[in-house]
């Protein structure tokens, strides 16, 4: 056997021992595919509770509510003869919006004379909020139009012709890569991956620290070649790394039972991409750990470097909106470069161009360790940062 | 009297060793201050731009007339949006899309304005991508709104359509107005959302981890407060609650800065009295504190609980119900939103600093940490461990 692979096989012996590094590279990863796959439930917001305030109380505002009631995003819940009573509602969580019909708007709208329609969504919780406020404006607007509708179709008005008055402009929305604005779509598999990377950094610099008071019997295995020492112990890693990848792709894409999330993409872009980030983060935390070989104090950097990566890998909040340093401070995190490949095959056909660049990057964390192999050697001799606590 | 004498000299003792062993840890120190203080101010810095503004868009005008003209205007002078480049047909846009230069296409056919002319509706095209669901609803927000505005505009050129009874009767109609508010929130800043869960869970996420590493590296190396005593019940819970006295020390004094402080300067909901903030963050202290000696107990050596901690806080943010709402969590999601501290903390945060609440509406919250503080309490305790 040669000097590599003995390096391999003590590791390997090393995992069998342990079943917390089992459970970090194998357990973690799929729960995490589990969770992110299955919390959202179907994905689609759908009926949040809202209330309304009818204080019209007349055909018109019926058929308002009716028109409300409808859509599947949100559900009628409670009614409430007061404003403040529907607010105190709203504080506790019994409903996330709720609509005023003022008593004169039957009459106003009748008349033509302006009125206005209120309608109030929690923004506190911000991601239902939206989906309260761009659902009841899209009804409202609707319901608005109704009776001027029905008025026309009295007059032997076609429904065309009068929409044709109502809604000269009128837009045809399409939101690419994912038609239905689906939650799940849109955040099961980013965020899958940023716990990934957090996992896969943590535990890289977890099993070099644990070598310890073994780390000179490590090195002699490797013959004293920090090379083959830190290639042959990080192989079986890797390997169990992106074997959970797979498996979390196939739990993600793959299981009928789950309701499989949409794929727009190739699933073998995925997995491609999915291979650079794992061997990006184990190369990101190697050398973080290179530099200061001291596994406490580096897994309290790791961690925090790793969740970051929730805000820098751009999902949530828009990257381009925050300050440029943290544009460049964004393309430290291999999460990063990993997403926007991700996001610029599924969302936009991605150009090549854009994703060789990133590719190339994540592949270029590779050779960081290099940089820093010779001090991890010779700390590992001296021992020395092992004696900070 | 003797024995409470002897309960308070433990609890002394159990306190301050505790407390040495922190402050001679650099790692811990890292963890605490680091966590705090760098982690508070970062976040605050990257969701300092608050709003999502200037969402990038190409156009394609084929129409190329007054009208089209006016359209663009109106998105461009939104603050939502911004016209960023013009693409001579729709594969030029697409690739300026995919260059990530632009989120959005707005396509205007070249019959926009003869349909009009025609008496017929209009259509044109949004294509945007859905990557960042923030972009996407700024931009059909700005398009749409600027789309009511012509709307309104063209409408009075329109009334030759329609028969001339109807023409009589809607002229000068005024059509209803529908006008959304949102509550809690009113300028819908972003980190007005985000930040106060997020100094929740940095809170959360820092102290199960200096914790947790504390105790299972005390069971690695058996450092104990009393040595060669044997402690009974009694005592591993006066032991138990005296370390986690010394993390709530350390924790509530720097909570002052994180949530106290922070939040003012940086301009986010600070809406909750000083006594509200202390009411509540006490049991979440507690809660916390208890979980992390629980927790790390499961464990031999001092940095493998940090493995199986950080990986977790992201997705604790989802079944807190902030950004997902609750009610709607499949059930199994929904209990465990029950027994982690973090999730009832998040809620109780949110509704007293942001929305204004009274400790009586999160007496639901509150309730839920203080039965966390009895179960993890007796959890730390049983767990087998060297207390002598």
């Amino acid at each position: 056997m040669s000097v590599f692979w003995r390096v391999v096989w003590r590791e390997v012996g090393i995992i069998s021992h342990r079943p917390l590094l089992w459970i970090a590279t194998i357990g973690v990863p799929l729960f995490s595919a589990l969770f992110m796959t299955t919390i959202f439930g179907n994905g689609a917001i759908q009926e949040i509770p809202i209330g309304v305030v009818d204080d019209s109380f007349t055909a018109i505002s019926r058929d308002i509510v009716r028109t409300i009631d409808s859509s599947p995003t949100i559900n009628i819940t409670h009614r409430y003869t007061s404003s403040s009573e529907a607010l105190a509602a709203v504080r506790n969580r019994e409903i996330y919006g709720y609509v005023v019909l003022p008593h004169d708007l039957t009459r106003n709208m009748v008349c033509g004379t302006r009125s206005t329609i209120p309608y109030y969504y929690h923004y506190a919780f911000m991601s239902i909020g939206a989906q309260v406020e761009s659902t009841l404006r899209t009804l409202l607007t609707m319901a608005s139009l109704d009776p001027i509708i029905v008025t026309a179709n009295e007059m032997g008005v076609s429904e065309r012709q009068i929409m044709a008055f109502l809604e000269p402009l009128n837009s045809d929305i399409h939101p690419l890569g994912n038609a239905s604005l689906n939650y799940r779509t849109y955040l099961a598999e980013p965020f899958f991956f940023i716990m990934f990377q957090i996992i896969i950094l943590i535990t890289t610099v977890y099993v070099l620290g644990s070598e310890k008071s073994h780390s000179k019997e490590w090195l002699a295995t490797a013959n004293s070649n920090i090379f083959t020492a830190l290639a042959g112990k990080l192989l079986p890693y890797a390997f169990a790394f992106i074997a959970s990848g797979i498996a979390a792709l196939y739990v993600m894409y793959g299981i009928k039972g789950l309701a499989p999330l949409e794929l727009y993409g190739s699933l073998w872009g995925l997995v491609a991409a999915m291979l650079g980030l794992v061997v990006a983060s184990i190369s990101l935390a190697l050398f973080t750990y290179s530099l200061f070989p001291n596994m406490t104090i580096v897994l309290s950097a790791v961690s925090m470097i790793g969740s970051l990566g929730a805000t820098l890998s751009g999902i949530t909040f828009p990257i381009a909106s925050m300050h440029p340093i943290f544009h460049y401070v964004a393309l430290i995190l291999p999460i990063r470069h990993f997403t926007l490949i991700v996001q610029n095959q599924l969302y936009t056909e991605g150009s090549y161009g854009v994703v060789w660049l990133h590719a190339a990057i994540l592949g270029a964390y590779c050779l960081l360790p290099l940089l820093t192999a010779s001090h991890l050697h010779k700390s590992i001799i001296s021992g020395n940062y092992e004696k900070i606590e | 009297m003797k024995k409470s004498n002897n309960a308070l000299r433990l609890f002394s003792i159990a306190f301050y060793k505790e407390l040495w062993d922190v402050a001679t840890s650099l790692s811990s120190m890292i963890l605490i201050v680091g966590g705090m203080v760098a982690y508070g101010l970062l976040y605050n810095l990257l969701y300092q731009p608050n709003i999502v503004r200037e969402d990038p868009i190409v156009v394609v005008d084929n129409s190329h007339t007054h009208l089209s003209r006016h359209l663009i205007s109106l998105v461009d002078a939104s603050p939502n949006a911004e016209i960023v480049a013009v693409a001579a047909d729709i594969s030029e846009a697409r690739s300026v899309l995919s260059r990530g230069e632009a989120e959005a296409i707005l396509y205007l056919p070249h019959d926009m304005d003869k349909r009009i002319g025609r008496g017929e509706q209009s259509l044109f095209v949004i294509l945007s991508t859905t990557a960042t669901f923030l972009y996407y609803e700024a931009t059909v927000g700005a398009i749409e709104d600027a789309m009511l505005a012509l709307d309104e505009d063209i409408r009075g050129d329109m009334l030759w359509i329609l028969p001339a009874p109807l023409a009589v009767a809607l002229d000068g109609h005024a059509t209803t107005e529908v006008v959304g508010n949102a509550l809690f929130n009113p300028t819908k800043g972003y980190a007005d959302y985000l930040v106060p869960a997020v100094f929740m869970v940095i809170i959360f996420q820092t102290m199960v981890m200096v914790v947790s590493m504390n105790s299972a590296g005390r069971k690695a190396k058996r450092i104990t407060p009393m040595r060669g005593r044997t402690i009974g019940f009694g005592g591993r819970v006066v032991i138990t609650l005296a370390r986690s006295a010394t993390y709530c020390t350390i924790y509530g004094a720097l909570s002052l800065f994180l949530i106290g402080w922070l939040p003012r300067i940086f301009h986010l909901p600070h809406l909750a009295s000083v006594w509200e903030l202390v009411a509540m963050m006490f049991p979440f202290l507690l809660a916390t504190s208890l979980f992390g000696q629980a927790f790390g107990r499961l464990f031999n050596d001092r940095e493998a609980p940090l493995v199986l901690i950080t990986f977790f806080s992201v997705g604790l943010i989802f079944i807190s119900g902030i950004s997902y709402p609750l009610q709607l969590l499949p059930m199994g999601w929904q209990a465990v939103h029950y027994l982690f501290p973090i999730a009832p903390a998040i809620l109780a945060f949110v509704e007293l600093g942001s929305m204004g609440s009274s400790l009586a509406d999160i007496t639901p919250q509150l309730s839920v940490m203080w039965l966390q503080v009895e179960g993890y309490l007796i959890l730390a305790t049983l767990i087998p461990h060297d207390f002598r």
